[in-house]
């Protein structure tokens, strides 16, 4: 199985052709204010340079939040409009589990934590056994030291939130037996989530309007007089 | 050339299909107004995230409406600006990827020339032409010496005509969006019931004042009615509100015409599908002997078959491909 994976869910945009569980190439922006004007470019040049034709794809998997309200947007928009032109199904994998995916060690829980800004962590706790991740909590948004204080046992922080606020959370997660995987390995990667979607989520594949954004927050509602 | 447009500039998410610039093969418009009635305006992020759920389907119905598959379509234009920032943003992707993954050229549309050209969808109009687009967002009288050369002859000094009417249908407490409801019950007011300022009328530019009149408003009803505005005078509130807006925009754009020694004028944007608008400004360009080119009511609200129109004039087969495309926020034209 051949499948492009778009992540643009942080302030870092990836994308990466895999095929039969091996990866061609993969492409990492980071620290990216416009994933608009780069995301479909990396595309090309990843078709390009791997040779492969856009119509020989057979799945496109997209990362699908939490995050970035803007990124989501750009990535999910991308891959309905690819996903749609080429007739291809389309899989929406949630961000945090693509995190959780790449955290080092062995068996135990994991605990993906993305930065929401205002002092405030996307995150949910993953159970790895082998292969297998198992979601033990929803996704869900709050302060990042509340939530490091909710865990009830040693957990693997791994994730851009665990390090944008690890001053405030060091010592609890230190108390809890935790550790914090370094920056660079917490960075989602197209790479894993295209391996990931092919073990779980290839089945549910479907019509790219199916693929709906895990927003978590909700919309702030209030009146914008911007338009002008 | 068959185009495909697509609009995401703020509540609607639209797309449609256009033959040759002249002939609408199919026009969609998905309004998102009743999930933003209940905040009294458009709540951006709540637009952005429909528009989402919105853009595969809409596509979907624009090309099963005109009988076509994605394989007919020789190009895509897709508002670029102005407009919410995460709703175009929508848009924006799913046209480029749209357009990269079918390898057919694509083009971004500034949306208030999308409106500007919305009028020629329906008939030849004189060239040059004295074009007013009046919605929620703009209130702007052109000078059109021919397609893609505009010139800006005057705008509003603050408020857009058709923001005028949310905030008065949000102080009379009619709801949202005012427009529609403040026309309806127009229909049965006097609307010399109460005299409101026509701001700038007599002022030698063209441009426009509304947010004065909207506080004319504000202070009429807190003296006359500080219990409240009794239900049968709502009608003469919003018909003397009406005329005050309709007198000034018909004033300021009929002297444009006069000023620029044009006998054309075209009349585009939501507000454009307002009844006695329409009704006043038939009756004065007539007196002054101006023809008027009104724009049906579909095609004066945001839709995607002026995106495609004003795409058929730029799209070529040997465009490279804009990869680095970006949605504006704001973007003068």
């Amino acid at each position: 199985m051949r499948i492009l994976s778009i992540d643009t869910a942080t302030p870092a945009a990836s994308a990466a052709i895999v095929d039969g569980g091996r990866i061609l190439a993969e492409c990492l922006l980071t620290g990216q204010k416009n994933h608009s004007q780069r995301l479909l470019q990396i595309i090309d040049r990843l078709f390009d340079w791997t040779g492969t034709a856009r119509e020989s794809i057979d799945l496109i998997a997209v990362s699908i939040g939490p995050g970035s309200f803007t990124g989501l947007r750009v990535g999910i928009s991308t891959a309905q409009g690819l996903a749609f032109a080429l007739d291809k199904p389309l899989a929406g994998v949630p961000t945090l589990e693509v995190v959780a995916s790449q955290a080092t060690g062995g068996d135990g829980l994991i605990s993906p934590m993305i930065d929401a800004r205002k002092q405030q962590v996307y995150a949910s706790l993953y159970s790895r056994t082998g292969s297998d991740l198992t979601q033990v909590k929803p996704a869900t948004v709050l302060d990042a030291l509340a939530w490091v204080e909710s865990l009830t046992g040693p957990a693997v922080l791994i994730g851009a939130g665990a390090m944008v606020y690890y001053d405030r959370i060091a010592a609890c997660a230190a108390a809890k037996g935790c550790s914090i995987v370094p920056e660079h390995l917490g960075i989602p990667r197209a790479s894993a989530l295209a391996i990931l979607s092919q073990a779980k989520y290839a089945a549910s594949a479907g019509r790219p309007e199916l693929v709906s954004a895990l927003y978590v927050r909700p919309p702030d509602a209030f009146f914008d007089e911007a338009k002008k | 050339m068959i185009i495909l447009g697509i609009e995401t500039s703020c509540d609607e998410t639209a797309a449609a299909i256009v033959s040759n610039g002249s002939e609408i093969l199919s026009n969609v418009i998905s309004t998102q107004v009743d999930y933003h009635k209940k905040y009294g305006g458009i709540v951006p992020e709540i637009a952005s995230r429909k528009h989402q759920e919105n853009i595969i389907p809409v596509v979907r119905e624009a090309l099963d409406r005109a009988h076509m598959q994605l394989q007919d379509i020789q190009g895509i234009a897709v508002t670029q600006g102005p407009g919410l920032i995460g709703s175009l943003l929508v848009g924006v992707n799913a046209a480029k990827a749209i357009a990269y993954a079918r390898s057919i050229p694509l083009v971004g549309i500034n949306h208030l020339e999308g409106h500007m050209l919305a009028p020629h969808l329906e008939c030849d109009i004189p060239l040059p032409n004295i074009t007013l687009v009046v919605s929620g967002g703009h209130t702007n009288i052109y000078y059109m010496e021919k397609v893609g050369s505009y010139r800006l002859l005057g705008k509003t000094r603050d408020d857009a005509a058709g923001e005028a009417y949310d905030k008065v249908a949000k102080l009379l407490g009619l709801g949202y969006p005012g427009g529609v409801v403040i026309d309806r019950l127009a229909q049965n007011g006097n609307p010399a019931a109460f005299s409101f300022p026509r701001p700038m009328m007599h002022d030698a530019s063209c441009d426009f004042s509304f947010s004065g009149l909207k506080t004319a408003v504000l202070y009429c009803v807190k003296n006359n009615f500080p219990d409240g505005v009794p239900e049968n005078v709502l009608p003469d509130l919003a018909a003397s509100f009406q005329q005050a807006v309709v007198d000034s925009i018909v004033e300021k754009t009929l002297q444009a015409c006069i000023v620029c020694k044009v006998s054309a004028v075209a009349l585009t944007g939501g507000v454009a599908a307002n009844s006695r608008l329409r009704l006043h400004m038939q009756q004065r360009a007539q007196e002054r002997k101006i023809s008027l080119y009104l724009t049906s009511t579909i095609l004066c609200t945001d839709n995607a078959a002026m995106i495609a129109k004003a795409g058929s004039f730029k799209l070529a087969h040997d465009l490279p491909f804009p990869y680095e495309m970006n949605a504006i926020s704001r973007w003068p034209l």
